[in-house]
């Protein structure tokens, strides 16, 4: 080694190895003690309180109500493209179908909601003979008691030659027979007739019209009813 | 009284002018407008019956009763769903009005039968132009020939009459003054 190299070493010092610092007195010590015992303590009571904490929450979660199911559909069952078959009285099978149909659950499971249904019956047809063929806007279909409610727009042809308009109407499936509340407006092979209420009977052979009925009967075939399709709007 | 008969066969004549042969009850024919309480379509027995207050009109003649029951043959053709065909009978039941732009006839019951094209007027008949009346128990007249008849059907009840001799129009002063006839 140079004077050099010493004086260099002399003004530049190394750096002292990290050794921890030692009580080097009695006082010293017994703080330092106190100190990590404090430590201790705080440890074991902050995991004391963590373990309070967690079981009250769930003391508490437990005590309220059950956790409500989780729905992925509503009560009631929906149905796309539903079919609903039966028979009449004398056998004839009828189908009741339509665009959507919700069935009610509980005690009204025999009850179906329609929307745009349409109806395959002996005794009566849409109006309209094309693809749609629709009854009216909406409907209830009752399976027990086999009856179909009309509501709103209610357009329908018995199979005597009858063309309806209505806002309402229920069909007996099982009777061959329709019954209507409200106002209706009618072309049969007699003419027009308009009335109160109305009531088809024996599958379209009997109709009853009643209150404030006027009618136009037409003696000549000109008057009659047209084919279908050919409905005069 | 040799004035009389012929006021009398030309008072019926006039009333048996009011409806043509093809028409139903009125001179004009064309459709029936009815109005009534209610009304029963039989299509099958080609029967239609209405009930309560009915009037029934076509052309310038209405047909009024308590109850009218119209037959008629179901028709229709090939292009048709149906088809009303032709009335064969129709049959006015309970305070029967007939009445046309000249003449007025009232009774108990009423029928018209297309096959022989009468109009049949039973009950109480009263008969009314004018100033001129007619009361009987049947009345008959054939809408084709003109012809009528008036008796007293089944109760033997003779035909009363007032007529006013030169009375032609409703209000007509006439020189005598009527005076009551039987048959």
């Amino acid at each position: 080694m140079t004077a050099a190299t010493d004086s260099f070493n002399a003004s530049t010092p190394r750096p002292a190895r990290w050794e921890p610092r030692r009580a080097t007195t009695l006082g010293e010590a017994r703080r330092r003690t106190a100190f990590v015992r404090m430590l201790r303590f705080a440890l074991i009571a902050l995991a004391v309180a963590l373990g309070l904490i967690v079981t009250i929450q769930l003391l508490v979660n437990n005590s309220n109500t059950a956790p409500e199911a989780v729905e992925t559909v509503g009560e009631n069952a929906r149905m796309i493209n539903p079919r609903f078959t039966g028979r009449d009285e004398g056998g004839a099978p009828f189908t009741v179908t339509a665009d959507t149909a919700i069935r009610r659950r509980g005690e009204a499971i025999n009850l179906t909601e329609l929307e745009n249904p349409r109806i395959d019956f002996e005794m009566l047809e849409a109006i309209d003979q094309s693809a749609d063929g629709v009854l009216a806007q909406t409907g209830l279909y009752d399976s027990e008691a086999r009856t179909l409610d009309l509501e709103t727009d209610v357009r329908f042809r018995t199979r005597s030659g009858y063309l309806f308009r209505s806002e309402d109407a229920r069909l007996y499936l099982g009777e061959d027979r329709v019954v209507g509340n409200s106002a209706v407006e009618g072309i049969g092979p007699m003419g027009r007739i308009r009335a109160d209420r109305y009531e088809v009977l024996d599958g379209g052979d009997h109709v009853v019209f009643t209150g404030n009925v006027v009618a136009r009967i037409e003696t000549d075939n000109a008057g009659a009813t047209p084919a279908p399709g050919t409905e005069d709007e | 009284m040799t004035r009389i008969i012929p006021l009398v066969l030309g008072f019926a004549a006039m009333l048996a002018l009011a409806p043509c042969a093809e028409a139903q009850i009125g001179r004009s024919g064309g459709p029936l407008d009815v109005q009534a309480q209610n009304m029963d379509v039989f299509d099958a027995e080609g029967r239609i019956l209405l009930r309560g207050e009915v009037d029934v009109i076509q052309g310038d003649t209405r047909l009024a009763a308590d109850q009218i029951e119209i037959f008629y043959t179901p028709g229709g053709n090939a292009a048709t769903s149906g088809g009303f065909g032709d009335i064969n009978r129709i049959v006015a039941t309970g305070n029967v009005f007939y009445v046309t732009p000249l003449e007025r006839a009232r009774g108990s019951n009423g029928v018209y039968e297309a096959a022989s094209d009468t109009v049949t007027l039973t009950g109480d008949v009263v008969l009314t132009r004018g100033e001129n009346v007619i009361t009987t128990t049947r009345f008959v007249t054939n809408l084709t020939t003109g012809n009528s008849s008036f008796d007293g059907g089944e109760s033997g009840e003779r035909v009363r009459s007032v007529l006013f001799p030169g009375s032609e129009n409703a209000g007509g002063d006439g020189e005598d003054n009527g005076e009551d006839s039987g048959e």
